[in-house]
């Protein structure tokens, strides 16, 4: 496995882009900084040199407008991939996501379809306080019509987006910031990560980890932790959020029999309360121990490092929500 | 004293800011102008009244906010149309002296009603060949000049020309620059756009350095205000017609074309010239009225356009070179606050 | 531009389409058997008629909540439409979107839009699509006076100018947004003051004047084919019904006397008063198309009314593709 090519979680980005381009003469990439700066956090580095400026395009900083600009290119023929550079950036273009984005086919019975692929950034752990630093991945996966999608490795990355971008629905690419230098396996080669399937990234007989994007390195950490313990704890990657891979958290459950939910989300109303909810519909009788949660504090995410570090869910809080969950059943 | 003001809010938006690239005069801009004349006023007279058209888009109300002058408006029935200009006009016709904001329709539209009353036309229109661009600021400082009597109307503001335009039915129309028969059968944007589509033109002025109309007979022949002459140009109705003047000229604001006309010439003050069948009027560059196939039409050039205000002499005639009468020190105080 | 006698009925045509579907529509409406909210566009027609007169089904539009009449001119069948109303499954969405979302990707219809001001970012789409294939066509967006108050107008206005896209905005002014009149809404009279902020032209437009709209769009349209770039063309006009439906909710916003006053200007009859004197069209030969027309309508509602509903089972369909 040395010799293995490697990529940072960002330069998958970037590969992914220029994969699509490349495959798709009717995909563009556009959003504020992508081209000249090629992304503020490199995601597009090369790309303009490459395809020109008809394919990769500055836009001003106007989400609205450029949710639009996808929404409407898509609807007659093309397959844009927009970039919101922080996902706190929604709330400039709720209606366009909402509104336009997500129900513009349902609404036309079926006659439109909206090939866009949405990538942005989620997550705390730089500093950048409250309005750059969120998870709010669980307002769009609420949108009938959308696709959410939340890679934890570089190589799911590359996957992922080539996924969405082939899809003609609208696929949200929920990246995260601080794991941008993380290294992984990447394949030179196209290759797609099926949109809807989870990935059991660790084995384990004692109990499940269900989690997504960043929280799944913590996870593992825990794992390893535990494992010291004598606990196996199962790690399951969503990768996708919407649709979400139901089946495999369930036979991961049937396992295991206990579960608990992560996510760097603040734990009221996050994914993790719907998590749990379908676990108790369709595997309840498996279980020896009610569903664990673990998600951030309902507060703003902080600035001081401090304080963030005292809010963002770490391996440390997985290891002891599940020994809890352990001691208590 | 008693000084109007006349902003035709529907001036400087026509379709020529896509057709040509004309001047857009924004309402904003407009009020802004109607605040620089009221300074101009206010700075050399406290004790004028403004009595001012009162515009839906409130463009003249908005910018005497501040001023210390009496500000009326004018009392009358208007409905936000063409209209409006002409009954201002005709309620301002004891004022000393009218401010207008428009291009060559809004002036025309209070020339059939001003009469004497001296005239200061500023530019916020298209095809401008009646108003002039001039700061507003001394535009204002030449109105208080004529309202406080200091100069002869007769010098700094001589009667223009009008052409007059009657109906077989015995309906009266005028226009200040030109009658324009096209070929157009309906109003639509008002403009008028197409060269081959004219037939004749009527002329009060012609003025190579203006646009429209009036450049394409100056272009031939120059008539200035000043003669008391009009001209006549008949344009080819198909190519079998040969031409005799072709001149490259300026037919609306950014768009120099190549005009063909078969025929120029002058005609006399008072001379009525007849022209018949199924064409579109224009006057001063807007289609006004339709001319069905049986009737006709006569224009006739007369010197009795509005008194048009020339700024700079108003300002040149009032300039003082004997030793300043001392400043009013109870304004220059004003002021020094 | 040359308006020969067959744009002439053709825009003509498009009017009374639109306003006899919305005559007969009020009508269900007030009587109940329409489920919902309609907004009619009586009294604004010769805009999305002389606009559409321009277009083919490769040019794109936008519409907005009060949008028929821009699927009419563009071409919509009546029958598809009263089935829509209806919510009925041989509609235009199958009875998914009704009035306020009724569309057709094959006329190139982008869609009424329940949300104002949501349809000029979708335009700007439309048009860039247009330009990335080098396509010599354009985007059109609806939009009223009340939604050149919504920021995602003025985002799409800059990008439209920003990439010199081939769009036409298109602000039918009819003086309220919703119930709100402008004067009340927003410090600026004509709101074609906003394009020169953006770097294009705006010109102002007699909107109960077909030829007028038609001439307008013309030029825009030469400028958008040019790569010169988007134009707003403000048209002002006014809802002869209420915001909704027909005499509405019975709010007290406007005069009878200022809706008689515009009344008198009414685009159809307008038009075509100058279409007799011009022997272009015939007082007769007028009442003959409305009667046509009306034919056409009742036929239409009759296929709605006769349509089956849409079956249960259809109902997560078309949420995805």
């Amino acid at each position: 496995m040395a010799d293995e090519r490697e990529l940072t979680y960002i330069g998958a980005v970037a590969e992914a882009s220029r994969t699509v381009l490349l495959e798709q003469e009717n995909a563009f990439i556009a959003g504020e900084d992508v081209a000249g700066a090629g992304g503020v956090f490199g995601s597009y580095r090369g790309i303009l040199d490459e395809f020109g400026d008809q394919r990769i395009v500055d836009t001003p900083i106007s989400e609205e407008g450029i949710i639009g600009l996808g929404v409407g290119a898509a609807a007659t023929g093309l397959r844009p991939i927009v970039d919101i550079m922080f996902m706190d950036f929604m709330g400039e273009c709720m209606d366009e996501i909402a509104n336009q984005m997500a129900k513009m086919r349902y609404m036309f019975g079926g006659s439109a379809s909206l090939p866009i692929t949405v990538i942005t950034m989620s997550g705390g752990g730089i500093n950048m306080a409250a309005q750059h630093s969120q998870s709010l991945e669980a307002w769009i996966c609420h949108l009938p019509g959308l696709k959410v999608v939340a890679p934890s490795t570089a190589y799911d990355v590359k996957g992922l987006i080539i996924s969405a971008s082939r899809d003609d629905n609208p696929v949200f690419v929920v990246l995260n910031k601080l794991s941008l230098r993380n290294r992984g396996h990447v394949p030179e080669e196209s290759y797609t990560v099926p949109l809807g399937e989870a990935n059991v990234v660790r084995e384990g007989s004692d109990v499940s980890i269900v989690t997504y994007s960043r929280m799944v390195g913590e996870s593992m950490t825990a794992a390893d932790t535990l494992s010291e313990n004598g606990i196996e704890a199962e790690v399951l990657d969503l990768r996708s959020l919407q649709p979400m891979d139901t089946e495999a958290i369930v036979e991961s459950v049937k396992k295991t029999q206990r579960v608990v939910v992560v996510h760097e989300a603040v734990r009221f109303g996050g994914l993790g309360g719907e998590i749990a909810a379908q676990i108790q519909e369709d595997a309840f009788d498996y279980l020896d121990a009610p569903v664990a949660r673990v998600g951030a504090p309902f507060s703003p995410v902080p600035f001081s490092p401090v304080l963030e570090q005292a809010y963002i869910p770490n391996a440390g809080r997985i290891v002891t929500e599940v020994n809890e969950l352990l001691n208590a059943a | 004293m008693d000084i109007g003001i006349i902003a035709n809010p529907a001036s400087g938006k026509d379709i020529r800011r896509l057709t040509a690239r004309a001047s857009v005069f924004d309402n904003q801009e407009k009020s802004a102008i109607v605040r620089r004349c009221i300074a101009g006023i206010e700075g050399l007279c406290t004790d004028a009244t403004i009595h001012y058209y009162p515009d839906t888009h409130h463009i003249t109300a908005a910018a005497l906010g501040q001023t210390e002058l009496r500000c009326q408006p004018l009392d009358a029935e208007f409905n936000a149309t063409a209209r409006d200009s002409t009954l201002a006009a005709y309620n301002l016709r004891n004022a000393n002296v009218v401010i207008s904001l428009g291009g060559d329709g809004t002036n025309r539209a209070i020339a059939k009603s001003l009469g004497d009353v001296p005239l200061i036309a500023l530019s916020t229109g298209t095809n401008n060949a009646f108003p002039v661009f001039c700061e507003a600021t001394t535009a204002g400082m030449a109105a208080a000049l004529i309202a406080m009597g200091q100069l002869s109307v007769d010098q700094v503001a001589p009667r223009t020309k009008a052409l007059h335009v009657t109906f077989e039915n015995g309906e009266t129309d005028i226009a200040l620059i030109d009658v324009v028969g096209t070929c157009d059968v309906f109003h639509g944007t008002r403009a008028i756009l197409d060269p081959s589509r004219f037939v004749f033109a009527v002329l009060s002025v012609a003025d190579p350095s203006k646009v429209g109309m009036t450049a394409i007979g100056g272009m031939s022949y120059v008539v200035s205000d000043a003669r008391d002459l009009g001209l006549v140009l008949s344009f080819p109705r198909s190519d079998t017609v040969s031409a005799v003047h072709e001149v490259f000229a300026p037919i609306a604001p950014g768009v120099v074309r190549p005009v063909r006309f078969t025929g120029i010439q002058e005609v006399r003050l008072g001379e009525s010239r007849k022209f018949s069948g199924a064409t579109m009027l224009a006057l001063d560059g807007e289609r006004e009225r339709v001319l069905k196939r049986d009737e006709s039409v006569t224009v006739c050039v007369e010197r009795d356009g509005p008194r048009r205000v020339d700024v700079k002499a108003c300002l040149e005639h009032a300039a003082c070179p004997n030793p300043a009468t001392p400043l009013d020190e109870e304004r220059v105080q004003k002021y020094a606050n | 531009m040359e308006l020969n006698h067959e744009t002439l009925l053709d825009i003509h045509r498009r009017m009374v389409r639109i306003r006899t579907f919305e005559t007969e529509a009020g009508k269900l409406a007030e009587a109940g058997k329409i489920p919902g909210a309609l907004h009619l566009y009586v009294g604004q027609e010769a805009i999305a008629s002389g606009i559409m007169a321009h277009l083919s089904n490769e040019d794109w539009i936008t519409s907005t909540h009060r949008g028929h009449g821009h699927l009419i001119a563009k071409g919509g069948e009546f029958g598809k439409m009263f089935a829509e109303l209806f919510g009925r499954a041989t509609g235009y969405c199958k009875g998914k979107g009704g009035s306020m979302h009724i569309s057709n990707m094959e006329l190139g219809m982008l869609g009424a839009n329940g949300i104002v001001g949501a349809g000029p970012p979708i335009a700007v789409g439309a048009a860039f699509s247009i330009k990335y294939r080098n396509n010599k066509n354009v985007a059109v967006t609806f939009f009223g006076d009340g939604a050149s108050n919504e920021g995602s107008f003025h985002e799409a206005a800059n990008m439209a100018a920003l990439y010199k896209l081939p769009m036409l905005f298109v602000c039918e002014n009819n003086g309220y947004g919703e119930y709100t009149p402008q004067a009340n809404h927003q410090a600026i009279v004509d709101v074609a003051d906003r394009a020169a902020g953006y770097g294009m032209p705006g010109v102002v437009v007699d909107g109960m004047d077909a030829v007028a709209v038609y001439e307008a769009a013309d030029a825009a349209i030469e400028r958008a084919k040019a790569g010169d770039g988007p134009s707003l063309l403000e048209c002002k006009t006014y809802r002869f019904f209420d915001h909704v439906g027909v005499r509405g909710m019975g709010l007290s916003y406007r005069t009878d006397e200022e809706l008689a006053e515009w009344q008198k200007r009414d685009p159809i009859h307008m038009f075509e008063s100058r279409l007799a004197e011009l022997d272009v069209l015939s007082k007769d030969d007028a009442v003959k198309i409305h009667e046509d027309v009306l034919a056409e309508v009742q036929a239409g509602i009759e296929f709605a009314e006769s349509s089956p509903m849409p079956d249960p089972a259809t109902l997560l369909e078309d949420v995805y593709a």
